[in-house]
């Protein structure tokens, strides 16, 4: 096992220093041109933008970097002159030539597109990002993209168009929990500006806190996970807010059926520092109110969620940068009985905090230090009679991240950092009164302390032009802290004993070191087999105790019961581009097999309110394996992309199911995803279709049905043995640009949802129709019982409008 | 507090109920294959201090078998099988199958003649069938005293009260406790008992302590009622007492297999949701393919006018 001693400290020391050695060899008579991207038309630095470097003598071959978060980018060649090529979708290629003696900062503005008088101008001879990179389970969505696929009631969803790549898979309606490869919604790191988020839904998942007007970048990391991320076994959504124009003030806003939405942006300083404001709120409670009778049960019902995004941008200098980020979201759902008898109120808040800085101390060397909070908080309360009874659930992490990016050479991105958070989780708070005279003694159920800290160093290494290597060592070290009070069970599951840690004390500790690492090997220009293997663990747990994913599943830390889940994966892929780039494809298969997965037990019974959380939980191993095939047409009227999914997920938990191995509930044989993006006419008018399938999710049956206790019971079926029906779906949608001039748009975006008004389980249920007759004397004359299946389906055919407008 | 099993289910059913009201929602009948099932032997059985032992022994049916009187009284009753019962001290008796219409039982029940349970005695249970042997232990411990039990205000109601009895925890054990209930009738319904919530609970919550336990009215069949109209169920399904009702109240020490049995049923009992994770029922008979359980009961009853 990876379990860390002196030895493996030392030895990962070691691997450092040789690291930067090797690097450092760099030849004398070099140059180095840096800069940053940026969007000509409001300042936003662009990521992932693509630096060619040509040599006029063509004494060396084609040199390429990309810009990072930042949009910095960096290239060390030797002096002369280079014809110098700037490529990013979506964005007109920028092109000058340059030369090198010494030195030389340059920052790019990059015009988009469809404002450029020629289309775009794929260079000839260069190896698109698809087949050159070695990212290989990293894929990014533009939001334009976003914003263009039809989506429910018109409101672009962030997490939902994530869900349509291969390899992820949406949870069904209802849920904004996905699933990655196998892994459980659980293990998908989501971050927005290097926040954690850890409640990404709203109105239970019919929507996520992404506010699409506020978002610049989304990138999904599903394999072969570069050492600066972790803590998660399947994946990482890293979401980016916008900086703000740096150039002009503009409001966008949208009026919609569900929502609406305002953004405000603009320089507080010209090219120094910006702002950014966006909100959105729900407001169908206030419409529907005045029409209400006052009899209607949903009278006096709350109804709505909200979401703020803020940033500031400070341009300090050509060197520093600083930003500010805040994010805060709301859901309150309350209702009340008339007789005032039963009350039910949900509520649930995510809040993020960043703030960054950005450093460039030299050409070849970028700082990146953020400080993030964050702050997730759910609480229900259910009233019945005298009965009353609350739940709070919370977590709040401290985070200090800083990394630093050396890219001594063409060859050489190293990232070496350290990223350290202070958990503060709150399983689960519970408060019962029953009336007055009562004396339950409920214990408390206080917080759990950890601290969390990773060290990382990760190389992305241009070993030849045919192999290029990503190399990384990630040390994670995990503590769970006092206060906390460990309860002893005795053989019946109650509580003997206890020990108390004092505050910091260590309850335990956990050292791991994770390796990760995935190769390119390009066979000609257009093709490439990209490898790799990753070790990752992971600190945090969220189990889940419905059939439907509810914000109440609670986070959970690792304590000396809840071991880290441990995932291994390894994967295999070929990609291909066609058609000078115009086409990309690729096939990938994975395997997994995790470790240290939990359930709740079975048979919980409610004495668990007086032992520690982590005493209800199950713990198992996961084992997952599939293949992944994608083919995307990125240019031209027509775009768009077709994925198509293969996949086994299967569990063993020793308590659960008598030992057997079991599908998991998300276990999806098959999953297709077709996105389809038509220009009819330029700048006037597109459409946009998805039409999505998957096999049903696995689910437990009922076999029997017997008598007991005056009742009719139900034996059900294994671990979810039975395959319910499958979900597709076409969702259609036309967006009409009614005016684009130089200080106003508009635009009218109708989506239809569910075109063809598929009716997909969203759960299924059981009823029996049961008849006695009697004589007077309490004589059976007569009897009759029969069981149906039903399904209940969400969303029919919707059908709906958002009226989105710009003000420059 | 084990009433929290409830209430953790209608906390998924307001979600959901919350997420419908405001989007339209549509169900179909569909068809489920299920794979083939054999039929289990489900045992029922009970004895209590001072009362016979009765046991009710059944087939469990294919879930979507339709069946009807024939099959109810042929298929789901057995009525060849040889019950034994013996008690710690010696006594053993074969129970006979009885059509009962003065026990608290359904249609059928095996009844011991003379035996009677006796307060700190173990009782072996002994079922053959078919060629197989089923058995299980419990026993019957001491009955508990409440400190005070009556009538009191319910809330949202000015006319109807609920009961409330006051109960004091021994901090020297770990106890297991169930309340039953029922209101005087003329109806076939009248004469069984009726859980009330939570189907059973233990004291660790309240260990040595003072609780305030809220008897309300329970329904105690769901099975083979006749048909309702509204006002009739309503009535039937009515929580609170009224004026003219005789309440009977039963409190009754219980051994840890039969808390154990009746809180992992409790989920089953109450009708279940389709939202909730089955889990399997643990019970204290031994044998090949059944189900079921077998408790010894030591109660108390008091009995309450509302004038």
């Amino acid at each position: 096992m990876w379990e860390i001693n002196g030895k493996l400290i030392k030895a990962f020391g070691l691997l450092l220093s040789v690291l930067l050695l090797f690097c450092y060899n760099a030849e004398a008579q070099k140059v180095t041109l840096s800069g940053v991207v940026k969007d000509a038309a409001n300042g936003e630095t662009l990521l992932g933008a693509q630096l060619v470097l040509f040599d006029t003598l063509n004494r060396t071959e084609q040199m390429t970097t990309l810009s990072n978060q930042a949009g910095f980018y960096t290239i060390t060649v030797r002096p002369g002159t280079y014809v110098a090529v700037v490529l990013l979708f979506g964005y007109g290629e920028w092109h000058d030539t340059l030369t090198l003696a010494k030195n030389r900062t340059l920052n790019i503005e990059l015009s988009h597109a469809s404002i450029m008088a020629n289309e775009v101008v794929v260079s000839a001879d260069r190896a698109d990002h698809n087949v050159s990179s070695v990212d290989v389970g990293k894929m990014a969505m533009s939001i334009e993209t976003i914003k263009a696929m039809p989506s429910l009631m018109g409101e672009a969803d962030v997490l939902k168009s994530v869900q349509l790549l291969p390899g992820v898979q949406s949870g069904g309606e209802g849920n904004s929990g996905f699933f990655v490869r196998g892994g459980s919604a659980d293990q998908n790191l989501i971050m927005l500006d290097g926040a954690t988020i850890y409640n990404p839904s709203h109105l239970f998942g019919f929507f996520s806190i992404f506010n699409a007007n506020a978002v610049k970048n989304v990138e999904i990391t599903k394999s072969a996970m570069p050492a600066y991320y972790g803590g998660r076994l399947a994946s990482i959504l890293d979401v980016s807010q916008m900086d703000g124009n740096l150039k002009q003030w503009q409001a966008d806003g949208g009026i919609g059926v569900i929502f609406s939405n305002i953004t405000v942006q603009g320089p507080i300083k010209k090219d120094r520092c910006s702002l950014i404001l966006s909100g959105r709120r729900t407001y169908i409670d206030w419409l529907v109110q005045p029409f209400l009778t006052k009899e209607s049960p949903v009278k006096g019902m709350k109804f709505y969620f909200y979401d703020l995004n803020g940033k500031l941008n400070i341009v300090i200098n050509d060197k520093h940068r600083l930003f500010i980020s805040g994010y805060y979201g709301s859901d309150v759902y309350g209702f009340k009985s008339r007789s005032g008898g039963t009350m039910a109120q949900f509520q649930w808040s995510n809040g993020a905090g960043t703030l960054r800085w950005n450093y460039i101390i030299s050409p070849k060397l970028f700082l990146n230090t953020v400080a993030t909070l964050s702050d997730y908080q759910f609480t229900t309360k259910i009233g019945m009679s005298v009965y009353s009874f609350s739940i709070k659930s919370a977590v709040r992490d401290y985070g200090l991240r800083t990394e630093l990016t050396y890219i001594p050479t063409t060859k050489h991105n190293l990232r070496f950092g350290l990223h350290y958070v202070f958990h503060r989780i709150l399983p689960n708070n519970y408060a019962i009164q029953a009336g007055e005279n009562n004396n339950l003694s409920i214990p408390q159920s206080p917080p759990f302390y950890a601290h969390e800290l990773a060290i990382y160093v990760n190389d992305e290494y241009d070993v030849a032009r045919w192999l290029k290597l990503n190399l990384g060592l990630r040390y994670t070290h995990f503590e769970h802290v006092g206060s906390f009070v460990r309860y002893i069970l005795d053989d019946f599951g109650y509580v003997a004993d206890s020990v108390t840690y004092k505050p910091g004390e260590i309850v335990k500790q956990y050292n791991y070191v994770e390796p990760r690492i995935a190769a390119r090997f390009l066979l000609g220009k257009t093709t490439a087999i990209k490898a790799s293997y990753t070790l990752n663990f992971q600190y945090l747990h969220q189990v889940n105790m419905a059939t439907i994913s509810l914000p109440v599943d609670v986070w959970m830390p690792s304590t000396d019961i809840v071991k880290p889940q441990i995932g291994n994966q390894v994967s295999l892929g070929i990609y291909q581009n066609f058609h000078k780039d115009m086409f990309e494809a690729y096939i990938d298969g994975y395997y997994k097999w995790m470790q240290n997965q939990v359930e709740y037990r079975d048979g919980l019974d409610f004495s668990w309110l007086t032992i520690n959380p982590d005493q209800m939980y199950a713990f198992g191993k996961g084992y997952s394996w599939g293949v992944e095939f994608f083919l995307k047409k990125n240019t031209g009227r027509f775009t768009g992309f077709i994925g198509y999914t293969l996949s086994y997920t299967k569990r063993q938990f020793d308590a659960l199911n008598n030992g057997k191995p079991f599908y998991a509930k998300y276990d999806r044989r098959h999953d297709v995803t077709v996105s389809l993006n038509y220009t009819i006419i330029r700048n006037k008018l597109d459409i946009a279709a998805v039409w999505v399938f998957a096999s049903g999710n696995k689910m437990t049956i009922p076999l029997g049905y017997y008598f007991f206790g005056g009742t009719m019971m139900t034996e059900y079926s294994e671990r979810n043995a039975y395959t319910m029906p499958p979900y597709h779906r076409l969702d259609l949608s036309l967006t009409w640009t009614i005016c684009k001039r130089k200080h106003f748009e508009t635009s009218l975006n109708f989506s239809v949802y569910n075109l063809y008004n598929q009716k997909n389980p969203f759960f299924i249920f059981y009823e029996t129709d049961m008849h006695t007759l009697t004589n007077g004397t309490g004589q059976m004359t007569n009897f009759s019982l029969t069981t149906k299946a039903y399904q209940m389906s969400l969303f029919p055919i919707i059908p709906s409008i958002t009226w989105n407008f710009k003000i420059k | 507090m084990n009433s929290l099993a409830n209430l953790s289910g209608r906390i998924k059913i307001l979600t959901v109920a919350c997420v419908m009201i405001v989007f339209t929602a549509c169900e179909k009948e569909i068809k489920v294959t299920l794979p083939d099932y054999s039929n289990k032997v489900v045992i029922e059985g009970s004895i209590e201090n001072g009362q016979p032992a009765v046991v009710m022994v059944t087939r469990s049916m294919p879930y979507f078998s339709y069946i009807n009187i024939d099959t109810l009284m042929n298929k789901v009753f057995i009525n060849n099988a040889i019950v034994t019962v013996t008690s710690s001290s010696g006594e053993s008796e074969q129970l006979v199958f009885t059509r009962a219409s003065d026990i608290s039982s359904f249609y059928f029940a095996y009844v011991s003649p003379t035996l009677r349970g006796e307060e700190g005695k173990i009782y072996t249970l002994k079922v053959e069938f078919d060629g197989q042997e089923y058995s299980a232990v419990t026993s019957i411990l001491h009955p508990f005293a409440l400190d005070s039990i009556g009538f009191a205000p319910f809330k949202g109601s000015d006319s109807t009260l609920s009961v409330r009895a006051l109960m004091t925890d021994n901090p020297a054990t770990t106890d297991y406790y169930r309340f039953q209930v029922k209101v005087r009738g003329k109806k076939l319904h009248d004469r069984f008992w009726a859980s009330c919530m939570p189907v059973a609970f233990d004291d660790l919550t309240f260990s040595g302590l003072t609780m305030n336990v809220e008897v309300l009215r329970t329904f105690p069949l769901r099975l083979f009622l006749e048909d309702m109209n509204d006002e009739q169920r309503k009535e039937y399904n009515r929580r609170t007492y009224r004026k003219g009702d005789t309440v009977y109240v039963k409190y009754s020490c219980i051994d840890y297999d039969s808390y154990r049995y009746w809180i992992t049923a409790a989920g089953e009992l109450n009708g279940g949701n389709p939202f909730r994770s089955p889990a399997p029922i643990i019970s204290n008979i031994k044998g090949n393919n059944v189900l079921g359980a077998w408790c010894g009961y030591a109660s108390k009853i008091d009995t309450l006018y509302f004038r």
